[in-house]
């Protein structure tokens, strides 16, 4: 047998084998894989809604942005919130959960999954909490459940209705381009969702 | 050589960091923090102990002349079904602390070059004690590093403020001050090295041959 068809034929094998136990182990670990996913979105939920949520319930898609809407425990509606994705980040897709008050404030921006170089695109994406190491010696550290990002927070408080304004972080700008942009998605999806049915509402 | 000289080999006298200079990309980027260092040491520990057991076990059926792109493919298939094994089973915490350096590591040149150097000529516990002993040194590189950036840039460890109000050097948050610190670990080693063969009586002494290895650009055109 000449070389180069040993070559072909082993090297053929391994990529069959490789891609099969891929596809193998992608098939059987696809559904819990999504319900994880569920579980530590329904999770986050809880942290961009208003604190007297009691139930949230998921309303139509539009423009594959997940809406959700929180209510108390009398069904008042409090706020909305959204899920948002954008596949411009630096390491492919980036998913957002918006927190909306009902006239379409942003309430708090959360990015809920993506795969940001650690340590440069995650500036933008983490919310992490400094604690003083004397004060945790001293037992009088308290864990806040939604530290301060800059970035993210400046999202906060600006209208979906209206153009979005934030400056990048520099040494991230890819990554906070990705998080602006999911953020359009869902003020895109917004505006078709809710400002078609308030025009129709008016006399 | 012993197992245990092979698991100890990888810590100090062997670095992949400070000796092999392998892996620098992930070593630059992720070491602005101590917290990141530890994560991205530790998952490569894991997937390195592991590939190079698999490569191992595979290393008789491979022809010499294809071994590489054969060990690229046996590792990426490897990581990506650990990054996925992961994302289903793993607690919610372990995958968001770990998960998000497994990509990183899919085609680090430590995972292919200690497959290349290692694992495609020894046994299979050997590679795998050899894998850990690497990652191990890594991590050890790794968070001297990130500790010491997070130190100067913020004044803190693993998130905890050690010195209160801090002003903060943001060079050394980003891949410049990883340079700088990187260079003077570097330069330290070198000297406390070079003091040591002094006591000895012994002076520098430069390679006879340089040391080419695989790049063969002086050979090119003849």
């Amino acid at each position: 047998m000449p070389d180069i068809l040993k070559f072909c034929l082993s090297l053929g094998l391994i990529c069959a084998i490789s891609g099969g136990s891929m596809a193998f182990v992608n098939h059987i670990t696809s559904q819990p894989r999504a319900e994880a996913q569920m579980r530590e979105r329904n999770e986050l939920l809880k942290l961009v809604l208003p604190a007297g949520t009691r139930q949230c319930q998921e309303l139509e898609s539009v423009n594959n942005v997940q809406f959700f809407a929180a209510r108390d425990e009398n069904g008042k509606l409090l706020a909305y919130a959204a899920e948002g994705s954008s596949r411009q980040g630096f390491g492919g897709e980036l998913k957002v959960l918006v927190g909306l008050s009902a006239e379409g404030k942003i309430l708090a921006v959360l990015v809920n999954q993506h795969s940001e170089t650690p340590g440069i695109g995650t500036l933008v994406c983490e919310r992490k909490q400094k604690q003083s190491l004397w004060k945790v010696l001293a037992g009088k550290s308290e864990k806040n459940p939604f530290p301060a990002n800059a970035f993210l927070d400046s999202f906060a408080s600006q209208s979906l209705n209206e153009n979005l304004r934030v400056d990048a972080v520099s040494g991230a700008t890819v990554s906070s381009n990705a998080v602006l942009d999911a953020v359009n998605a869902v003020a895109g999806a917004w505006q078709e969702k809710f400002a078609a049915v308030s025009k129709t509402e008016e006399p | 050589m012993s197992l245990f000289k092979v698991f100890k080999n990888g810590l100090w006298q062997e670095n992949p960091v400070f000796v092999l200079m392998l892996g620098m990309c992930p070593t630059l980027a992720v070491t602005s923090s101590a917290k990141n260092a530890l994560g991205m040491g530790i998952a490569t520990s894991l997937v390195l102990a592991g590939s190079n057991f698999v490569v191992s076990c595979c290393r008789k059926f491979i022809p010499d002349q294809v071994r590489i792109p054969c060990y690229i493919v046996i590792i990426a298939a490897f990581v990506t079904m650990v990054e996925q094994l992961m994302q289903a089973y793993a607690p919610p915490e372990l995958n968001q602390t770990l998960g998000i350096f497994i990509p990183l590591i899919v085609v680090n040149c430590i995972v292919l070059g200690r497959a290349e150097a290692f694992a495609s000529k020894n046994g299979s516990i050997a590679s795998c004690l050899d894998g850990l002993g690497m990652g191990l040194g890594f991590t050890i590189a790794l968070l001297i590093l990130g500790g010491l950036r997070e130190l100067i840039a913020d004044g803190s460890l693993f998130e905890l403020q050690l010195i209160e109000n801090w002003q903060g050097i943001y060079l050394f948050k980003t891949a410049t001050g990883a340079f700088f610190t990187l260079g003077f670990i570097l330069a330290v080693r070198n000297h406390h090295k070079a003091k040591r063969r002094r006591k000895e009586g012994l002076g520098y002494e430069p390679p006879k041959e340089p040391i080419c290895l695989s790049c063969n650009i002086c050979k090119l055109g003849k």
